[in-house]
């Protein structure tokens, strides 16, 4: 009779032995299998948030007349890791002008006295997509009439209601932004869009006339280039460029710095990653904490699998000792237990699959879901905070809301699955031969004379 | 000729007490022997070393004129003997029929049934039997390994009297009518009479009582 056989007669007899050893085997697996499951979702939890938390950095002119010239802008956009997803803005202020350089009337009920040549000024806001300016954003700017402005687009304006009313313009109506230094200077635009206000605006009072929101003009930034440099083109005050990978960040802004066309004494970059840094943060910390319950689970299963062998196996020390004097070899002994241990382990790991594939999806998602939560949430209370909330940290918040919303799906992947056969097979094997080593050490005499 | 040739063995624990002092025997096929003496004057030792388990002090035991442990012990086990122990030894998780099965060379229905087995008793766990029963098995595995040397230890020391000496007339049947060579390790002067030679282990030497 082989090892094999008596391996399997002894399964099938002994049954509430084989049914505990299971059992064990069954936890250890189904332990391991849910960490190393709940491991592997965080990783693509921190992917996703890496692809849903842009990194981005501005680059923006120290003084008004500075700013990012067309040809820095298009070097800067060469560079391998940006997304291709960059805003340009400007801002500074312009006479506001009929068609024939009359002075358009302008609200200044709760305004603040204004420098002289400011009297019939407004704010200009240039953007190369308005509807990514945090007016919009946040501040409750709407479009009640007309399109947004695009990049690439040249002389044209968005208006407030108030304003348009006030001056009887509509859609297709030309207007004139006019330099308020060099009088000369001065461009004629089509209202594009008639925007209004749905929150009403903080500090009335002390700001001047040409900020009041009825007063405001967004425009292209070709225009406002005009007005700010005399030259059609894309040059602005700030761009804020977006990242592919926010792990990325640091070594392009090194890039950047390095691009000879920019004076840096002029100009000023930041770098804006503080909602990666957390959300990162946050992931890393669960995957420190599934890593050391992993390694502790291990060593745990291991200890007791040994300890549990050990006992098993000293109840069967009569039956080494008959076997190793029937001229029995050792290893035909060994193999035997590990035979033993391995089949129960292939049936407990197969079983681990099902209660593992509904533990996992359960604790994981808890533990996931928690994490991210409480990362939006400090986003959240950051942004609300903050009154001048940037793009970015908009453009953030929606995409940890995308990834607290996505489900996080912990299932068990086959190469989890194979991992933890090996390594179930590793403590098995192991943790038999250390139970049994030192009754094959012992002279077959010994053993029987132990059975006596 | 010999089977079994013990030649100036001797024995002793942690080099201190020494139970055995340069014994010297030879055992031949179709004889049963019987090893008497006081407890702990190293019968079962003796037996040990005739079986391999254990290796001597000092001197050699030769198995047709080799070494034993240029053999193998562990070859000597499988191949030249096989043991019968007083409380059975068997594998409780299998039948009689497996339990002979374990080694076996020979088919082990034939030999359960020589040794008084019934075919249901056979497929029964070991450890419904009886004690008699048990000893049969233990004795069919003995014979069933085709093994030239049989070494019982107290073979009927835990049986009733009819049944020891129904196990006895098995023992005498295996030495004389199948050549086994049979040696016996007992405190019973009934079984030891049995046997066609005595030997008496007292301070460490063996003396022969009966030829």
């Amino acid at each position: 009779m082989n090892f094999a056989k008596r391996a399997c007669l002894y399964l099938i007899r002994k049954k509430g032995k084989t049914i505990i050893l299971l059992a064990f085997l069954l936890a250890m697996a189904t332990m391991m299998l849910t960490c190393i499951s709940i491991q592997s979702a965080t990783k693509d939890a921190a992917f996703n948030v890496r692809k849903g938390l842009m990194g981005s950095f501005t680059v923006n002119a120290k003084h008004l007349e500075g700013g990012l010239t067309e040809e820095v802008l298009h070097q800067i956009l060469s560079i391998d890791g940006l997304s291709g997803n960059y805003t340009l803005r400007s801002y500074t202020q312009a006479s506001l002008l009929d068609k024939l350089g009359d002075a358009l009337e302008i609200e200044i009920d709760g305004a603040a006295s204004v420098p002289e040549g400011f009297e019939h000024a407004g704010k200009i806001v240039a953007n190369s997509n308005s509807e990514k300016d945090t007016y919009f954003t946040e501040a409750g700017f709407q479009l009640v009439e007309g399109n947004a402005i695009i990049s690439e687009e040249k002389g044209v304006v968005l208006i407030h209601e108030d304003f348009a009313k006030r001056n009887h313009l509509s859609i297709g109506d030309t207007m004139m932004l006019g330099n308020i230094e060099d009088k000369k200077l001065h461009i004629e635009v089509t209202v594009k869009g008639i925007f209004t206000n749905t929150k009403e605006q903080d500090s009335l009072g002390i700001v001047p006339s040409y900020d009041l929101y009825e007063n405001i003009v967004f425009t292209d930034i070709n225009t406002c280039s005009y007005l700010l440099f005399a030259d059609f083109g894309q040059s602005c005050q700030y761009g804020d460029f977006y990242m592919d990978d926010p792990e990325e960040l640091d070594a392009i802004m090194e890039i950047v710095k390095a691009i000879p066309d920019v004076s840096w004494q002029d100009c000023v970059i930041t770098k804006y990653d503080k909602d990666y840094q957390n959300a990162r943060d946050a992931l890393v910390s669960l995957q420190d904490i599934v890593y050391v319950a992993i390694v502790v689970i291990t060593a745990i299963c291991f200890i007791i699998l040994s300890l549990l062998l050990i006992f098993r196996l000293r109840n069967r020390v009569y039956e080494m000792g008959v076997l190793l004097a029937m001229g029995i070899s050792k290893s035909a002994i060994l193999m035997q237990q590990l035979m033993e241990v391995l089949i129960v382990a292939a049936f407990a790991f197969v079983l681990a699959f099902v209660s593992s594939s509904f533990i996992a999806q359960q604790v994981g998602d808890s533990l996931l879901s928690q994490t991210i939560s409480a990362n939006y949430e400090t986003v959240d209370l950051t942004n609300s905070k903050t009154k001048n909330k940037s793009k970015e940290e908009t453009n953030n918040m929606a995409a940890l809301a995308e990834v607290k919303l996505a489900e996080i799906k912990v299932s068990i992947s086959i190469i989890d699955y194979v991992l933890v056969w090996i390594a179930g097979i590793l403590i098995c094997v192991i943790s038999t031969t250390l139970a049994i080593i030192p009754i094959l050490r012992m002279k077959p005499k010994n053993i029987l004379t132990q059975m006596s | 000729m010999s089977i079994l040739e013990i030649k100036g063995v001797g024995y002793s624990y942690d080099s201190k007490r020494s139970v055995l002092k340069g014994i010297n025997a030879a055992l031949e096929a179709g004889k049963m022997y019987a090893i008497t003496g006081p407890s702990g004057c190293g019968k079962t030792t003796l037996l040990s070393l005739l079986g391999g388990l254990d290796s001597p002090s000092k001197g050699q035991i030769q198995f047709d004129g080799q070494d034993i442990e240029k053999i193998g012990l562990s070859v000597h086990r499988k191949n030249n003997v096989a043991f019968i122990f007083q409380s059975y030894n068997l594998i409780d998780y299998l039948t009689p029929r497996e339990n002979v099965s374990l080694t076996s060379k020979l088919p082990p229905q034939p030999i359960l049934e020589r040794v008084g087995l019934t075919g249901e008793e056979c497929k029964r766990n070991v450890l419904k039997l009886s004690g008699g029963q048990q000893q049969r098995v233990a004795i069919a595995r003995a014979l069933a390994s085709d093994a030239s040397v049989i070494l019982a230890d107290e073979p009927t020391g835990n049986l009733d009297e009819d049944t020891a000496a129904e196990i006895t007339d098995i023992l005498k049947e295996c030495a004389h009518q199948m050549n086994k060579c049979i040696v016996i390790v007992t405190h019973s002067n009934d079984l030891a009479r049995q046997a066609d030679v005595i030997f008496r282990l007292k301070k460490g030497e063996l003396l022969t009582e009966k030829k």
